[in-house]
């Protein structure tokens, strides 16, 4: 890979950069966002499909309290309007300050989609996760200014992807102490999907009398070990999902990392 | 590191690790275009080129 200057990328620590290619500020939301822990800050911006002429996007962010927080702004001349913010989403995350989720991004139905963790601490003590009144360790779907539970059992699903060509689900969760996972949803599937946490980490059972039975189980498509093999130099950690048609050469699959 | 793998018949497949490296890789993007991008915690962007 090589460095390249333009497209959106947010900073941990609050403040976003154009997504043209000025490399001037488009937004910034330092005062609104906490970033003490690695895990926190703000987290993803997604851009509404029809961006181009109703200037409106999404941010995810831990805010000052610790709590997950999803804003719209609009912008104009290629800036965040302040005063258009509006707060659409906040999940009392007071308890940790890990496993925050983070990514929000738009479905193949042009739906807004967000990503929360299951709670932090380890093991899921509370078991947010398998509870289907809580929205944390959750795939969200806000539907007509409403969010859904779309899917549920995740630990921090901090990174997912729908497919550009077919609208398949990719999600990058981030395991306990042994198994990282990658769950995959077909576009066709309906109905709840409960991908195992914490009942199951990876494909192994964590808590299994946790498991509900409400929707689908979905097992992993792929897991990593954090012991052994391709994962044996540092404590590995699913970080991204997203796939890449357009070319012919390797990038044409799924690609996952980790770090 | 980055690793790639494909779907077929509901199954990963060619699962493998790839040459890229981006050290503190934080997120993926993807361009209007397709064009794959990669964001590093050190404050880099990447693009993935052939």
């Amino acid at each position: 890979m090589s460095p390249a200057a333009s497209t959106s990328s947010s900073a941990q620590g609050g403040s976003s950069a154009s997504p043209a290619a000025s490399g001037r500020t488009f937004l910034d939301i330092r005062s609104r966002v906490e970033s003490g822990y690695s895990e926190q800050g703000l987290l993803s911006v997604a851009f509404h499909p029809g961006y181009a002429k109703n200037r409106l996007f999404y941010v995810y962010y831990t805010n000052k309290t610790g709590d997950i927080e999803i804003d719209s702004f609009r912008s104009r001349s290629g800036r965040a309007l302040a005063s258009s913010r509006k707060q659409l989403l906040v999940v009392n995350h007071r308890a940790n300050d890990n496993h925050d989720g983070g990514q929000l991004e738009f479905g193949p139905d042009g739906r807004l989609y967000a990503g929360t963790g299951d709670g932090g601490s380890g093991g899921d003590p509370p078991d947010n996760s398998q509870n289907l009144s809580r929205r944390l360790g959750k795939l969200l779907r806000l539907n007509g200014g409403r969010w859904q539970v779309y899917a549920y059992g995740l630990r921090n699903p901090w990174r997912f992807s729908f497919d550009r060509a077919n609208g398949d689900l990719y999600i990058g969760d981030v395991g306990q102490n042994a198994w990282e996972e990658i769950d995959y949803r077909p576009r066709a599937a309906t109905g709840l999907a409960n991908f195992g946490w914490s009942a199951y980490e990876g494909l192994v059972p964590y808590r299994p009398s946790r498991l509900k039975q409400a929707g689908t189980l979905l097992k992993p498509v792929q897991v990593y070990g954090h012991a052994g093999g391709n994962c044996s130099v540092t404590a590995a950690t699913s970080i991204g999902v997203t796939r890449c048609r357009r070319r012919v050469d390797v990038t044409s699959t799924a690609t996952t990392a980790r770090a | 590191m980055i690793w790639s793998l494909r779907i077929s018949g509901g199954k990963a497949v060619d699962n493998r690790s790839e040459s890229s490296r981006v050290s503190s890789l934080s997120s993926f993007g993807q361009a209007a275009n397709g064009d794959l991008y990669a964001v590093s915690l050190e404050g880099r962007l990447y693009k993935l080129s052939n």
